[in-house]
């Protein structure tokens, strides 16, 4: 995954591109057998946004990471975080 | 068999030796290529299982930045930060769809402390039993 300055978001800052985030939901889980392999023991981060246009029309996203995926996704709020509080 | 139960080095050792004793199995001189090629690429083998198993959206990307929004008709609202993240999704095998959110402070806060309770859960989960 990218870090800031590596890509410019594809769109504008305007409001009319950019959805809220209204809700956040999350899961751990871990996938214990499938059909390809019967010893999977693999543990990922399942994550259900609910986000709202600029109409107010709410939808909702699903996701899920692997761990070391949900550890950047992490890592990368926090820089946000460090970020906004200082501007 | 060896990736469907994802062997450790000494259940293969003993799966290819047990293979080796069967009427009709493999030699010794295949099981030790066997075990030499399982013993190199089991991680990436495993990767590829598990990505097989996985058809919801992955996240493929995630980049941000933070803008001062200021605003003049208000004095008590001039530079307001906040924060835009694209996130890029997709699944196996399909083209990537991308979420542009915006954030402010408090929303990026509220995130973190969710994101934390994750964090918290994946080490009880990796604590051992």
């Amino acid at each position: 995954m990218e870090g800031p300055g590596s890509r410019e978001p594809m769109l504008d800052a305007k409001s009319e591109v950019t959805d809220q985030l209204i809700d956040l939901q999350w899961k751990l889980g871990m996938a214990v057998s499938s059909d390809s392999c019967r010893s999977l023991k693999y543990p990922y981060v399942a994550v259900m946004l609910k986000v709202a246009d600029h109409s107010g029309h709410v939808k909702n996203k699903s996701f899920e990471m692997t761990i070391p995926q949900f550890q950047n996704f992490y890592r990368q709020f926090k820089e946000i975080a460090a970020v906004i509080e200082t501007v | 068999s060896i990736a469907s139960a994802d062997m450790d080095f000494n259940q293969l050792e003993a799966f290819l030796t047990a293979q080796t004793k069967k009427q009709g199995g493999i030699t010794s001189d295949q099981a030790a290529v066997i075990s030499k090629f399982w013993k190199s690429h089991k991680t990436k083998i495993r990767e590829s299982l598990v990505n097989q198993s996985c058809w919801e959206s992955g996240l493929r990307g995630l980049s941000w930045r933070v803008d001062g929004k200021s605003q003049s008709r208000h004095s008590a609202q001039i530079h307001t930060p906040v924060a835009l993240v694209e996130l890029e999704f997709g699944k196996r095998g399909q083209e990537s769809e991308f979420l542009c959110l915006e954030f402010d402070e408090v929303k990026v806060n509220q995130i973190l402390k969710k994101l934390s309770e994750v964090e918290e859960s994946i080490n009880a989960l990796m604590q051992p039993a």
